[in-house]
């Protein structure tokens, strides 16, 4: 072999092992099935399909698009807005229910008034004010802080 | 024996009597620990009872939007020595075992230092005298 012709054998080889065909590996081949490749729409298909969505937007009902465009540009959901301010009348109810508890632990007393101003107070207040009246009465008849002198029922 | 038959008949008449009061009864007046923070009693065996002390209810107590639409539970109980319980919840759990008292239940109840009530049991059932007017 002539020196150029034996350059070429030797880059030969080097290219063939380089994409693995003249290094025997050892691995049992495993057959693939063929590639298969879904056929391309033709340009044709993509028109129609672009015109078929512009006439489903067409007929969406007015508004809707722009409440989905809306939505989608007002970016992350706000935090909840805080709890409104107490009503006047819940405030001034809870004053006058701390005021009617405070005056029969004086009393050590919890009459049928005191029941019935109570149960009135308890209807102005509103929730968080609930758990609170009721969460300073109760402990104080637990405790024996308050003689229940309604005859029965406390609240 | 027109005499010894009216006899059988009275004789009769007492042994299905003493059948149909047979069955299994408990009495159950207002028990109180507040060691252990819990109290019980039959609804009809205290009111059935010769004091005027004692008692035990629960009630559901409902409050509309105006006011911040909420319900509460409460309960409460006192027993022939003058002690006198309650207790109160939010929970909706407890709110609606409250809810299944009837005017002949057994009531039990328990609670927490602060008076929340921890369980509210409604007990319907054959054991329990009915209320007395």
């Amino acid at each position: 072999m002539t020196r150029p012709g034996w350059i070429a054998y030797a880059s030969g080889l080097a290219l063939a092992g380089a994409l693995g065909y003249a290094v025997p590996r050892g691995e049992r081949s495993v057959e693939r099935p063929p590639a298969t490749c879904a056929p391309r729409p033709s340009a044709l298909d993509e028109v129609a399909l672009r015109a078929a969505v512009r006439a489903e937007l067409a007929n969406l009902p007015r508004g809707v698009l722009a409440a989905a465009t809306a939505t989608a540009a007002s970016g992350p959901v706000p935090a909840p807005t805080a709890a409104p301010p107490p009503r006047p009348e819940a405030t001034r109810a809870l004053g006058d229910g701390h005021r009617l508890l405070d005056d029969a632990l004086a009393r050590r007393r919890w009459s049928s008034d005191d029941r019935a101003s109570f149960r009135a107070l308890m209807a102005q207040v509103d929730g968080d004010g609930r758990a609170e009246l009721l969460g300073e009465l109760v402990p104080a008849i637990n405790d024996g802080r308050l003689e229940v002198a309604t005859g029965g029922t406390p609240f | 024996m027109k005499m010894r038959s009216l006899l059988w008949g009275v004789a009769a008449l007492v042994g299905f009597g003493s059948s149909a009061l047979a069955g299994t009864k408990y009495v159950e007046p207002v028990w109180i620990n507040t060691s252990v923070r819990s109290a019980s009693g039959s609804s009809a065996d205290t009111r059935n009872t010769p004091d005027t002390l004692q008692y035990i209810s629960c009630a559901v107590q409902g409050y509309g939007a105006a006011t911040g639409a909420s319900s509460v539970a409460v309960c409460w109980a006192q027993d022939a020595k003058r002690t006198a319980v309650s207790c109160f919840t939010f929970e909706p759990e407890l709110r609606q075992a409250a809810a299944a008292i009837n005017g002949d239940s057994e009531i039990q109840f328990n609670w927490d230092a602060s008076g929340h009530c921890t369980m509210i049991q409604a007990t319907n059932g054959s054991t329990f005298a009915p209320k007395q007017p």
